[in-house]
């Protein structure tokens, strides 16, 4: 009696089985139409996520004057890798060739930074001190000036550069192309880049303007790998500026200091003496 | 009394939590904002650039490395530099390339607070909300101020010692803390402060 019911058992549990792995089947052929898109994907020719922010890099490149503003969310790492966010505000204003605003107001900055013409100033409401320099009268020139000789660079501020696509593409190891998602209601591409130490993730509107609607930059190689996060909002391209907006006046009270160059803090005086020790002799 | 009428331990464990939790909670409300930053970040103002090379936040972990960074390399082994610039890590009184606040704790000068705040303590023990125990990072020792003494002229700090006076002399703002002349200057666009000659002599 027993060995029947053993194997009436094991027939029963075969059957559950068999049945089971069919019916797992017929789910896996009723939910074929989620992945089929994934299949196609891979067999039809896939969006080329470097054309795709080719597209961006031109489309903004083809705009006399344009703003827009963005809302970024910045990771600090802290001991033992602990995490805290801090949001800025980004409001952004550019008319080729010569004159660019950024304004930034956040958790930890208080900052506005001007070009106009042949100066570029950086304000810092927190403090209320301010730095100028010289620079060449275009957007491209002022911008690498800027950051080669002094290391300053200023949140989403290249998209007012022409050589946009060059600075995107100079960066780029691995391109891939994710697929579209929504952001904020918008249908985007979603594509992913690899750098040498930074991912960028873009999410680039489907739609008849490719614009750049979110970022994502991860720090892989710092410890914490933090994030900087900037949802973009009210692309404008028909914008009423006012000369004043580029033009920076001192407030009450602000005092002027240096921005200190890149070579010069660069060469720690230290370094020398560090090479002795490490035994060159 | 409400915890006994709790019939399943699951439930009293998880009030125990929400009670244990609260008080973190709560100090949240007060936390860093108004000047605390960690380590490093993800880029701040200066983030979401696309440009690369050079020293940037890509490549030089922002203060915790400092002392090995091509900003503030100096500082860390300067004169007595050592005991100084040395915290957990590397993490020093000095701004990393491109503006780590490794020195500004919560509360903007964390870093010259002297005291030892157990790692990794989440109330800080014997400074009960105080986020530095958690957040901000541990020296490990006494003041450091104290021994900051006749740094190079042009060695850049992310905070002013304790103590460092404002004076106006010709229109501009120096800081001296009884060793040293300090300005605010940018290092990127970060404000710092740099060790600067005597404006007396």
């Amino acid at each position: 009696m027993s060995k029947r019911i053993l194997a009436g058992l094991v027939c029963l549990a075969f059957l559950a089985l068999t049945g089971s792995a069919l019916s797992q089947q017929q789910q896996q052929k009723q939910q074929a139409p989620p992945p089929a898109p994934q299949a196609e994907k891979a067999t039809a020719p896939e969006p080329d996520p470097l054309q795709i922010v080719q597209k961006m890099c031109d489309f903004l490149k083809s705009q006399q004057q344009f703003t827009y503003k963005a809302e970024v969310a910045d990771d600090q790492v802290y001991y033992g890798d602990k995490k805290l966010q801090y949001e800025i505000d980004l409001a952004i204003f550019v008319r080729r060739p010569d004159q660019l605003r950024v304004n930034a107001v956040g958790d930890l900055v208080d900052k506005q930074f001007y070009f106009d013409r042949k100066t570029i100033t950086l304000y810092d409401k927190d403090h209320n001190v301010y730095g100028t320099m010289e620079v060449p009268p275009d957007i491209e020139s002022a911008l690498e000036k800027a950051h080669k000789e002094f290391g300053i660079r200023v949140a989403l501020s290249d998209l007012a550069s022409l050589n946009l696509w060059e600075l995107v593409n100079k960066r780029i190891k691995h391109s891939l192309y994710v697929g579209q998602s929504k952001i904020r209601g918008v249908l985007c591409q979603h594509l992913s880049f690899d750098g040498d130490n930074v991912q960028f993730q873009l999410w680039i509107d489907a739609g008849d303007q490719p614009l750049l609607r979110k970022v994502v930059l991860t720090h892989k190689n710092l410890p914490g790998s933090p994030q900087w996060t900037a949802y973009l909002s009210d692309w404008n391209f028909s914008p009423q500026l006012n000369d004043n907006l580029f033009a920076f006046t001192p407030p009450p009270g602000a005092e002027k200091i240096k921005f200190i160059p890149v070579q010069a803090s660069q060469a720690p005086k230290q370094e020398p003496e560090k090479k002795k020790q490490g035994g060159k002799s | 009394m409400k915890l006994r009428k709790l019939k399943s331990p699951f439930w009293s464990l998880f009030a125990v939590a929400l009670l244990l939790g609260l008080p973190f909670l709560c100090s949240g409300a007060q936390a860093p904002r108004g000047g605390g930053a960690g380590y490093h970040g993800g880029g701040g103002f200066s983030g979401g650039s696309f440009r690369g090379g050079g020293a940037s936040v890509t490549q030089a972990p922002r203060g915790g490395a400092v002392a090995v960074g091509p900003r503030g390399g100096a500082v860390a082994q300067g004169p007595r530099g050592g005991a100084v610039a040395v915290g957990p890590r590397g993490g020093t009184a000095v701004r990393g390339p491109y503006g780590g606040v490794a020195a500004k704790g919560p509360g903007g000068q964390t870093a010259y607070r002297p005291g030892n705040y157990p790692r990794g303590a989440y109330y800080g023990g014997a400074a009960p909300g105080n986020w530095d125990a958690y957040y901000g990072p541990d020296y490990g020792g006494g003041g450091i101020a104290a021994f900051i003494a006749g740094l190079a002229i042009g060695t850049v700090l992310a905070a002013l010692p304790p103590g460092a006076v404002a004076q106006v002399l010709g229109g501009q703002t120096y800081y001296y803390d009884g060793s040293n002349y300090y300005q605010a200057c940018y290092q990127g666009t970060d404000v710092d402060y740099c060790v600067v000659p005597d404006p007396n002599q």
